[in-house]
């Protein structure tokens, strides 16, 4: 028995179509039980290749051709040839901002006269009345000295302004 | 306006989806991605058909383009590996309930067993089994020489008996 476990390796070789040693064969001629499992493998190797079969051979959709077809005759559509001078006309436009970056290329400023000098300076106004206009609020309302912690004094102040940082 | 050599492509699609559908399956094992493949193959193909030196080569060519595709989508999708539903739609023969789901576990059973295969192994297995196919064809496809086709064709039938049978 333990001859034919050996065996079993070989049985399945012989059963995918490999070709039986001279050992096999001998000993397949006298022993039933191995001839029942070369029997059983063959069977079981005709369903094996059947189920790869069917695993491989599926059929593609019946789309499949339309669907390539429809793009090969999209692809093969002639485009509008553009030759190569828009490339070469966005090159020189990029190098052209480029140059213009590095050399500070700025518009044309008008030209400064005298006349023009004097009437800007005339135009010009301080902003200091702006500038310094009060920044904070203005209390209308006479303050109490106990919020100085501090004596009563005669004159009494009407006008605080707490200027807020 | 005439597109020039249209008319062939067309007759190439026809006599040829089927195998490079069946190859992008073989990688692929989901029939959406293998029909997007097949596409993509074929309009690779046409776009440099022009250029292809040996038209008599046309088919290894194609088969190598769909392949490598497969292969590329293979590797982006990492989907692919949970899809799992493979070709039953061929059992559509009169059975039993019994018969048929007993049919259907071995059928699982033998595509669990090819998916533990060495890859070399899997891939020489499946594409054999494409109709049509031959080996010098598939020794083509892979690059490697026909006798190491029939051998690793030999282990892996072996390999999926011996896993099935036990």
């Amino acid at each position: 028995m333990s001859r034919c476990v050996a065996m079993y390796d070989e049985l399945a070789d012989i059963a995918v179509g490999g070709t039986a040693s001279q050992a096999a064969s001998d000993h397949l001629r006298e022993c039933a039980v191995c001839v029942a499992e070369l029997e059983r493998y063959r069977v079981l190797a005709r369903r094996m290749d059947a189920a790869v079969n069917a695993l491989v051979r599926s059929q593609p959709p019946s789309r499949l051709l339309q669907r390539v077809t429809a793009r090969a005759g999209s692809a093969e559509r002639p485009q509008p040839s553009r030759g190569a001078w828009p490339g070469v006309a966005v090159g020189a436009a990029l190098a052209a901002s480029v140059i213009a970056l590095m050399f500070g290329l700025r518009a044309p400023q008008p030209p400064m006269t005298p006349d023009a000098d004097a009437g800007a300076l005339a135009a010009w106004r301080s902003p200091t009345s702006a500038l310094l206009k009060p920044h904070g609020i203005v209390l209308e309302a006479p303050l109490h000295d106990a919020w100085f912690n501090v004596e009563p004094r005669p004159s009494r102040l009407r006008t605080y302004v707490w200027r807020t940082l | 306006m005439t597109i020039p050599g249209f008319d062939d492509f067309e007759k190439l699609v026809r006599e040829n989806q089927r195998v490079v559908y069946q190859i992008a399956l073989t990688v692929l094992r989901n029939p959406a991605d293998a029909e997007d493949v097949t596409q993509d193959a074929f309009m690779r193909a046409f776009a440099k058909l022009s250029s292809l030196r040996e038209p008599q080569r046309f088919r290894a060519w194609l088969y190598r383009i769909v392949r490598h595709l497969a292969l590329n989508r293979l590797r982006a999708s990492t989907r692919s590996r949970a899809r799992e539903e493979l070709a039953s739609a061929n059992s559509a023969c009169l059975v039993d309930v019994e018969t048929l789901a007993e049919d259907r576990e071995f059928e699982a059973r033998v595509h669990f067993e090819i998916s533990r295969l060495p890859e070399k192994l899997r891939e020489v297995l499946l594409l054999c089994a494409i109709e049509d196919l031959e080996p010098s064809a598939v020794a083509e496809v892979l690059g490697i020489p026909q006798g190491t086709v029939r051998s690793r064709l030999h282990s892996a039938r072996k390999r999926l008996l011996r896993a099935l049978s036990s």
